[in-house]
């Protein structure tokens, strides 16, 4: 891994060099191109002006000849010359004497004023070696011209003028300063040539050809020496040894500092190029012979010369070079001052972040000391800051969490996991004190209607209360609070009972007096090396047993409940095995119906008949299975083989009537406990109303609403609901009042009190009484006797389930029952409205058959004589009769017929009641109502009540 | 870490564009100023031109280029088929003379635009005829004098001109007061040419001063008229008689002869005129530079020299036959031109229609010219001021000289004086020159124009301070304007000038001139005019 620090400099150095680059190579070519431009602006510069001083040199020689020569041109007198035959038509050589005389000595003349104004001119101009006035021998004699040339530094020498007979036309190098201008017919700069005259000596020569209407007079001129145009030639430098020369109009060398005069200028150029007037603006670079690379400006002076500055290239260039080779030290020592002072503001940089990778990676291994110090505005300091916040704020929440572990959100207490721990450690240690160490299991009683009662906070202050009572007591870190109203601690057992009895005492006054009972289940631990979890269920256990008990107290934990608490365990850790096997078998107790006798209903219970154990009780494995929430299973067993029984009862030819099943609470836990037994039914193909649900009283009151909707859920579907173990707690009277049973099952314990008082008979016939009044029909449950028989039919209860007819069997029984005829018989199904519109006549109240608010029994009283008889053909068959009746029928003696003809009216009439009044053997009258109440479908009997309503 | 690296690039990138900026600012070359506005003149033929006070050539009588070459004329002057130089149609394709030769019915050339898209049409034609007329400053009237009414609408009696009849947009007929058989090829005088009724209306005074004005029908458009540097004329390409050869025309305005010929030297000039550089021009006719490339072009004109009558002893025609005589006319022509041109012994000049080959030459004869002194007593001699102008060429100066030394040898006390230019022209012009030479150059191709600017009328022979005084002459010399007979009209011009000049030794022909071009390397098609001019025919030529 490369740290930051290296990435960054290497890419600084990277886009320096990038950079640098880049401009090296921009600027390098714009120094270049401009470098170009200004090498030749330079050397332009030098060849003109050069040029230009030259050519106002020769300007000025050139001016002095032309004004000489106009001069000449102006004061030659045209008309002497056309008289003597000079010029005009008749200018011939073959002058008469005279002429030629004439001619001669004007021009002799001539030639003295010319020359007197050319001395003048000569004189001062600059650099006038010699100056001559050549006349032409076709006009006179050239004697008369002349020729004067520099002697020393005093002036000009006379000498003999030039002939043109004398010269050689073949030797253009010394005759060409003559023959050149009248070849172009103009003034012309001739040369340089070597100057017969004056030794050979190089001259340049400017030469004005004189002519007089069309005809040549002679010429003008004057001779400059080469050396004064070397002397300024040579006298020119540029860069190191940059050089000029001169070049004759043929582009051959007059001047050059190494190369041979005459020969053509050595330099590999295109001839175009040479021919220009001058290079103005122009990059002209060569190589030449010696292989170096030269630039070269020129111009072309008015001589027709030509003026050329050389320089070699690489001087030229070695500003460039310098510069450009400057660049690369310039480059390394920028990129070694970036480097170092990116290395320090780096590392000024990157110490931060390592300090905090340092930090980041201590507080990986839960280290939160870590501190750190850079304050530093940049974002390395905001994420500094922002480490350390996040420091501290892991710190804070990591407590928090410990905190939150260990103990009771609610009450500050060590919470079970937490407890465990410490409860084990307290145990060796009071263990090893020699002391014998017990684990507490509290409870408040009834915290659940407490809490309805108070609301939720209220119960919630308690908790706190008991809690902090508790811990004060036993001490903060030996009491937990497992949550809702259970609490545990562990103490020694010294006192225990003593201190126990303080513990209510101070618990009364919890909450300000709004307390609640306190149980108490105690673990002895002994030295025996049980789990702290387990030790907490045994007292648990212990505490359980204290349930139905609203006062303070404590149990401990026994032999008994170490053997229940066994059996719970085994019944749920073989309850597959028991499905599997069929240990769990479905017994079948009949319910019959008080007025037929016959069986209306059975109810499915199941049975543990374990191989090893035995015959294990409904109350010990039920309860186990429901606190763990298995009993679902049992019962939806037990339901599967109800529908088998029923199937197979049918197969066999026996009549079917409904069956009852029951369900504990948890069922409706473990599924949709309604659609579930739906789809069952329906799945089995048995009618819904064949299967009634019977609910026990405890499980409504636990939550009401919940089971009052899956109530009215199983009644929508068809399934008639029953409530079981009706008076068995304390709010039975609500349910009846809420939900509409279909009907209501007396707890056993209401016949069980049948025969201890008076009372206990009103109870039950204000019960039944009520009941039917709201048109639920009733099963007595534990019926033994026959008085028990006797007393339900009379109060009017439909149903009756108990030993007195029989327990719960098998199926198997029931069919061997069947086949030895010892059975009591099934009602027809279809007979059951029939039976049950019997069964809810209360004889002994009226109200069951009239409206209490009816006229006709504004006189009558409750208690009268009632029966309720069947029409067979023409007999009679008292059904039900009551102890009035009885008394009635003793006392007046009726005839068998008594009612008959009555009882045809009623039925034929429409109306269900019907009064009227008998003549009784006594002759006294007496005042009946009477009412169709129904008929036996199967045997189409009409069943008729009819009361006593007065005899007089 | 991000603010760093951004940190470093921004430096970078300023870094970059701080080189860059200072290289741009460096080698960015500076925009040549209006460069895009500047005629590319690089094919452009030059020539060198007297920068006018106006080209309005109904008021100039000596700047005729831009007429010649932005404008057109009815008629031009052109060689025939057979070689002679005759009328030719031009913006007029053809027309009808009456019988009685007074009414002239023209049809216009159809389709003629002015180079500012305007059409032409007969009422232009009448518009420049009337403005010739009665333009303040006009100086070319003359040639539409002739014309029925003229003179009322010049009186301003008129608006009207009365022997104008505009047809329809191409015909009209023009109505002369009489017969003037010379009409057609007056009507090809630059100063006849014609411009367009409205742009000219519009233009007012800048029509001939702004170049943007001055629109016309010819070969060239005048572009730009820069004061004291020349004019660009660029090529009309809608020009209905062909464009021009060259781009365009550039016109330098140089005077300086020395300057002018360093320009030509240095091929920086097209056509050097040999006329202007004095001795100079012997430097191109001689040697072997610029042989080929001398133009020669005889020129339709006269070099005479003019004799006051009104100054005795001129007055005497044995005085003014002894100056004839003893002129050696031929050595004149020698000395002064080398002998370029032809020696003329009347009045209209080799080449000009109603050229006299039969005219007997007139002789140089001191002997008998003495003799006629002495008839006149004159013998002993007699003063006589040879005035020469002051802006004379150097050839004029020369043949002054020795016409002096010639009558000198007679015994005429002869001088020159040299008289500035302004005040040589109000002498002349007022007839009070004694005697003074110059040269006539052919207007257009008829004697007329010669023989009547000298000796039409008293007044024309006193502007030319001939002060000729027979009114006879100058009555048959008005007439012989109306003979519509050309064999007549051209026998009487030939009497007349044989009275006037052999007779009556009224003026003193000279000689006419051949005069001498240089044209540049790259000029093609030199050409001149039928008269000699070259200016006139900058259209044919152009540059390689």
């Amino acid at each position: 891994m490369h740290s930051i620090r290296f990435k960054v400099i290497a890419i600084t150095i990277v886009e320096i060099l990038t950079a640098m680059f880049c401009v090296y190579f921009i600027s390098s070519s714009i120094i270049h191109a401009e470098n170009n431009r200004r090498s030749v602006e330079m050397m332009d510069l030098l060849v003109q002006d050069t040029g230009k001083s030259f050519e106002e040199y020769a300007t000025g020689i050139a001016r002095s000849v032309d004004m000489v020569a106009n001069l000449a041109n102006d004061s030659l007198d045209s008309v002497t010359l056309s008289r003597n035959g000079a010029i005009g038509d008749d200018a011939t050589t073959e002058r008469t004497p005279e002429q030629a005389a004439q001619l001669d000595a004007y021009l002799a003349d001539f030639s003295r004023r010319i020359k007197t104004e050319f001395a003048a001119v000569a004189e001062h101009t600059y650099g006038v070696e010699t100056y001559y006035f050549v006349i032409s021998p076709n006009i006179g004699n050239p004697e008369n011209g002349f020729y004067y040339s520099r002697v020393g530094r005093t002036g000009f020498a006379k000498r003999e003028p030039f002939d043109e007979r004398k010269l050689n036309p073949d030797d253009p190098t010394h005759s060409g300063w003559y023959f050149t201008p009248l070849k172009r017919g103009r003034p012309s700069w001739i040369g340089p040539f070597p100057a017969e005259s004056l030794n050979e000596l190089m001259i340049c020569s400017y030469v004005v050809p004189i002519y007089k209407s069309g005809t040549f007079i002679g010429l003008l001129g004057m001779d400059i020496p080469l050396s004064t145009i070397e002397d300024l030639v040579s006298s020119i430098h540029i860069y190191e040894t940059g050089f000029a020369c001169l070049l004759d109009v043929n582009g051959n060398v007059i001047y050059h500092p190494t190369q041979e005069l005459g020969a053509p200028l050595v330099a590999p150029i295109d001839e175009e190029i040479l021919q220009r007037e001058d290079s103005k603006g122009m990059l002209i670079r060569y190589k030449c012979a010696t292989g170096e690379q030269r630039q070269m400006s020129f111009t072309t002076l008015s001589t027709g010369m030509k003026l050329v500055v050389i320089a070699p290239t690489s001087e030229v260039d070695a500003s460039v070079t310098l510069l450009t080779h400057a660049i690369l030290p310039i480059a390394i020592a920028v990129v070694l001052v970036i480097t170092l002072i990116g290395f320090l503001t780096m590392g000024h940089l990157t110490g931060p972040l390592k300090r905090l990778t340092a930090a980041s990676q201590r507080l990986a291994n839960a280290d939160y000391d870590v501190e750190l110090d850079y304050k530093g505005k940049d974002e390395v300091g905001a994420l500094t800051a922002a480490f350390q916040r996040m420091r501290t704020q892991i710190e804070e929440d990591f407590e928090d969490l410990n905190r939150r572990a260990h103990t009771d959100a609610l009450t500050g207490l060590p919470n079970q996991r937490y407890f465990f721990e410490l409860a084990v450690a307290e145990r060796d240690r009071l263990i090893a004190c020699g002391k014998n160490p017990v684990l507490l299991y509290f409870n408040l009683v009834g915290m659940k209607l407490y809490n309805r009662q108070y609301t939720f906070a209220e119960g919630d202050k308690l908790i706190c209360d008991v809690a902090q009572i508790l811990s004060r007591h036993f001490g903060e870190q030996l009491t937990s609070h497992f949550g809702q109203d259970h609490f545990a601690a562990v103490s020694e057992e010294e006192h225990l009972e003593e201190r126990l009895g303080e513990v209510f005492k101070d618990c009364q006054q919890a909450n300000g007096g709004k307390s609640l009972p306190l149980s108490v289940g105690i673990y002895q631990h002994g030295t025996a090396d049980v789990e702290a979890s387990v030790a907490c269920d045994r007292a648990k256990f212990a505490c359980d047993q204290r349930r139905g008990s609203y006062v303070s107290g404590f149990s401990y934990f026994d032999s008994t409940m170490q053997r229940q608490l066994h059996t719970t365990r085994y019944v749920i850790n073989h309850l597959d095995e028991a499905l599997e096997n069929g240990w769990i078998q479905v017994y079948y107790q009949p319910i019959v119906r008080s007025v037929s006798g016959s069986v209306c209903d059975e109810e499915a219970l199941s049975r543990w008949i374990d191989p090893r154990k035995g015959f294990l009780s409904p109350g010990d494995f039920i309860p186990a299975l429901e606190g763990a929430g298995l009993i679902y299973r049992v019962d939806l067993y037990v339901l599967d083989r109800a529908l088998e029984k029923m199937r197979l009862q049918k197969e066999i030819g026996l009549t079917v009537v409904s069956h009852s099943i029951n369900l504990s609470r948890s069922d409706f836990d473990a599924c949709d406990l309604v659609e579930e037994i739906r789809t069952r039914v329906d799945a089995a193909g048995i009618p819904r109303k064949m299967i009634t649900i019977e609910i026990t009283e405890s499980i409504i009151g636990k939550e009401f609403d919940f089971i009052k909707e899956q109530i009215e859920r199983f009644q929508g579907l068809g399934f008639p609901v029953w409530i079981d173990d009706f008076g068995s707690g304390y709010s039975s009277l609500d349910f009846l009042q809420s939900i509409d049973f279909d009907l209501v099952k007396f707890d056993m314990s209401f016949l069980r009190k049948l025969d201890e008082g008076q009372n206990g008979r009103i109870i039950l016939t204000e019960l039944m009484r009520m009941a039917t009044a709201m048109g639920v029909d009733t099963i007595c449950e534990g019926v033994e006797t026959e008085d028990q028989v006797r007393f339900l039919r009379e109060i009017g209860c439909s149903k009756l389930q108990g030993f007195y007819y029989c327990k719960a069997i098998p199926f198997d029984e029931i069919v061997e029952r069947y086949r030895r005829g010892i059975q009591i018989g099934y009602e027809n199904p279809e007979e059951s409205d029939y039976f049950e519109s019997i069964g809810k006549v209360n004889l002994h109240d009226l109200t069951s058959i009239a409206h209490e608010d009816e006229e006709a029994l504004q006189n009558a009283f409750n208690m009268v004589p009632m029966t309720i008889m069947e029409l067979t053909g023409r007999t009679v068959q008292f059904v039900r009769t009551n102890q009035a009746y009885r008394d009635f029928l003793n006392r007046y003696t009726p005839p068998e017929a008594f009612f008959l003809l009555h009882a045809r009216e009623c039925l034929d009439s429409s109306g269900s009641r019907f009064f009227f009044d008998e003549k009784l053997p006594d002759g006294s009258i007496a005042r009946c109502l009477m009412r169709h109440i129904g008929t036996n479908p199967v045997t189409e009997t009409p069943a008729i009540a009819i009361a006593i309503l007065s005899v007089a | 870490m991000g603010d760093l690296r951004r940190k470093a690039a921004l430096l970078l990138l300023a870094l970059v564009f701080l080189c860059t900026a200072c290289g741009n600012q460096k080698t960015t070359p500076t925009p040549t100023e209006a460069a895009g506005q500047e005629l590319d003149t690089s094919s452009f033929l030059v020539a060198i031109e007297e920068e006018p006070d106006t080209v309005d050539f109904q008021c100039t009588s000596i700047h005729y280029t831009i007429a010649t070459n932005v404008f057109d004329r009815l008629v031009e002057m052109r060689p025939d088929n057979d070689g002679n130089v005759t009328v030719m149609p031009s913006l007029a394709e053809s027309w009808k003379k009456s019988e009685d030769g007074r009414t002239y019915t023209f049809h216009l050339r159809e389709g003629v635009t002015f180079s500012n898209g305007a059409e032409l049409t007969s009422s232009d034609v009448l518009y420049s005829f009337k403005r010739l007329l009665t333009h303040p400053d006009s100086c070319n009237q003359d040639i539409a004098e002739i014309i029925l009414g003229a003179s009322a609408l010049e009186a301003g009696e008129t608006d009207e001109l009365e022997g104008f009849k505009v047809l329809d947009d191409l015909d009209f007929s023009i109505t002369l007061e009489q017969p003037f058989e010379a009409f057609l090829a007056c009507l090809s005088m630059p100063g006849a040419s014609i411009m367009d009724e409205n742009t000219t209306l519009e233009a007012g005074d800048l029509f001939g001063a702004d170049a943007v004005h001055t629109i016309g029908t010819g070969p060239f458009v005048l572009e730009q008229w820069k004061p004291g540097k020349g004019m660009l004329l660029v090529a009309n390409d809608n020009c209905w008689d062909d464009a021009p050869k060259s781009a365009g025309l550039d016109l330098r305005f140089i005077t300086d002869p020395e300057e002018i010929r360093m320009m030509f030297e240095n091929g920086k000039l097209d056509i050097l005129d040999l006329d202007d550089q004095g001795s100079a021009a012997e430097f191109f006719i001689h040697g072997d530079i610029y042989q080929g490339r001398i133009q020669e072009v005889p020129q339709i004109g006269i070099s005479y020299i003019a004799l006051n009558e009104k100054v005795a002893p001129l007055d005497d025609v044995r005085v003014r036959k002894a100056l004839q005589l003893s002129l050696d006319r031929s050595t004149l022509l020698d000395v002064v031109y080398s002998g370029r041109g032809l020696v003329e012994n009347g009045i209209f000049s080799h080449g000009l229609y109603g050229f006299d080959p039969d005219l007997p030459a007139i002789p140089y004869d001191t002997k008998q010219a003495q003799k006629l002194l002495e008839e006149a007593g004159q013998d002993g001699g007699f003063d006589l001021t040879f005035s020469v102008k002051s802006s004379s060429t150097q050839a004029e100066m020369t043949l002054a000289e020795h016409a002096v030394e010639m009558w000198k040898a007679i015994g005429v006390n002869a001088s020159i004086d040299v008289v500035n230019e302004d005040e040589f022209m109000s002498l002349r012009k007022s007839g009070d020159l004694a005697c003074y030479t110059a040269t006539w150059t052919a207007d257009y191709n008829d004697p007329d124009n010669y023989i009547y600017t000298f000796f039409g009328s008293p007044e024309n022979t006193k502007f030319r301070s001939l002060c000729y005084p027979k009114m006879d002459v100058m009555n048959r010399v008005r007439d012989a304007r109306t003979i519509t007979d050309a064999d007549k009209r051209l026998a009487e011009y030939r009497d007349l000038e044989r009275t006037i000049v052999q007779d009556d030794a009224a003026w003193i022909p000279l000689f006419s001139r051949t005069r001498l071009y240089v044209t540049s390397e790259r000029l093609v098609g030199f050409q001149h005019a039928w008269n000699g001019s070259v200016k006139n025919v900058y259209r044919t030529m152009s540059v390689e």
